[in-house]
């Protein structure tokens, strides 16, 4: 398929690999701050091809791995309710609560349905006016865009049946912690494509500039991910630490303007909680005030306060890039995609489900205590 | 694979280009300069020979 073979091809992603080890005379450390990057990682076996004095770092990236948990909980107690329609991307709804998922909602009489777009939702809203739609709105700033077009139609076509429960996160406010929080190790970012897409590149030349980190812009393809590690390994080397775009075929400098003023006019930057970080100052979209009617926390009553999940999963490190997922001792054991225990095991793009699908080389588990790096 | 998709963030958008689409929203427009110009930096990084030499 255009645009996509292309950067799959074998010989040039090992002369790329060559390269990078030829060019990287020190250890370094460099994290792939998407989800989907890390599934590609794992998938294509790029980080094989690497030196071992190259350590790859998987960022937290995963929409619904960082979705608050008072958030799922909130989400269930609404879906449960016989006048509500709750529409989600199928990521969440297999997402362990502190009691429950969408899923039991589900099987418990809620009307839950897995959509493709929030703009699906608001079409259910249409045809139901009778009925609550509620759409959980996770994720960060490439499905912002669809969030906010779909507040904008509802508000348009006075679809007032319709509702977003906001857990919309934000990727440079999480850079921002990773690397001012003890013991980073993170010496170089690959950031995510699809977000620079829609926000451009400039919010990451003062996080480049104030920690002195290189930021490599990089795109989802096996070569484009070796392309965006030789470019972070160069600037290393070379003392440098700018701002490059691997993934100029998609990503303007601006981003999208026509969708960065559509969620400047629907969302307004507030605080956020994230699922096994904690919270990060402006990390976060809510709706703005004008758009309040349709946030279904005014409607159905705020999400619970937050508390401390006890479980042997070990989400939150894995998220920080302090530990792989085969150090978690849950992992293949107690925690599985058939019985996840933490977000990063049921989502397509989190870390615990990618190392679980592809990799057949996980080592032996280290002793409990020897894994602590962070 | 038939979906709906909104070009209400991407209204250049014109039949015939590829287009990258998130939550059933159209975000970027794939530029084909842009994306030769990568293959291009791919050979330049890896030391390849330029795409008219003929396979050896």
């Amino acid at each position: 398929m255009k645009f996509i073979d292309e950067y799959r091809n074998a010989e040039a992603a090992r002369r790329i690999a060559e390269t990078i080890s030829r060019e990287a005379t020190r250890p370094w450390t460099i994290m792939e701050i998407c989800g989907g990057q890390t599934h590609a990682i794992v998938k294509h076996g790029v980080d094989t091809l690497l030196p071992p004095s190259l350590t790859l770092v998987h960022g937290p990236g995963c929409p619904v791995c960082v979705t608050p948990v008072e958030y799922i909980d909130k989400a269930v107690e609404i879906a449960a309710r016989p006048e509500v329609i709750f529409c989600s991307f199928g990521d969440m709804l297999r997402v362990p609560g502190r009691a429950a998922d969408l899923l039991s909602a589900k099987a418990g009489g809620g009307d839950v349905r897995m959509v493709y777009s929030p703009l699906d939702a608001v079409r259910i809203a249409a045809e139901n006016p009778a009925r609550e739609v509620v759409f959980f709105a996770v994720g960060f700033e490439t499905t912002a865009p669809a969030n906010a077009m779909a507040v904008r139609l509802a508000a348009a076509r006075g679809v007032r049946n319709f509702s977003l429960l906001t857990a919309q996160v934000l990727v440079p406010p999480a850079m921002e912690a990773i690397l001012s929080a003890p013991g980073n190790r993170v010496q170089g970012f690959l950031a995510a494509g699809h977000v620079c897409a829609v926000m451009g590149v400039g919010e990451y030349e003062p996080l480049a500039r104030r920690h002195r980190i290189p930021i490599v812009v990089t795109g989802f393809e096996p070569l484009d991910i070796l392309q965006g590690i030789a470019l972070c390994v160069r600037q290393l080397e070379q003392g440098r630490s700018e701002v490059e775009n691997q993934y100029a075929r998609a990503v303007r400098r601006e981003g999208n303007p026509a969708a960065r003023a559509l969620l400047h006019e629907i969302f307004q930057v507030i605080p956020r909680r994230w699922r096994g970080i904690g919270e990060i100052p402006a990390s976060g979209l809510g709706l703005a005030e004008r758009y309040a009617a349709f946030d279904a926390e005014r409607r159905f009553g705020p999400a619970p306060p937050p508390a401390d999940e006890e479980t042997v999963c070990r989400a939150g490190s894995i998220l920080r890039g302090i530990l792989r997922p085969y150090e978690c001792p849950a992992f293949g054991r107690a925690c599985t995609p058939e019985h996840p225990l933490g977000a990063p095991m049921v989502s397509s793009e989190g870390a615990c489900a990618a190392y679980h699908r592809y990799r057949r080389d996980v080592p032996e588990r280290p002793a409990e205590g020897a894994v602590a790096r962070g | 694979m038939l979906k709906e998709v909104s070009l209400g963030c991407l209204p250049e958008a014109a039949v015939g280009d590829y287009v990258i689409v998130h939550a059933g929203m159209a975000i970027s427009r794939l530029d084909e300069a842009e994306a030769l110009e990568t293959l291009r930096m791919f050979e330049e990084i890896g030391g390849l020979a330029s795409p008219e030499t003929p396979p050896a």
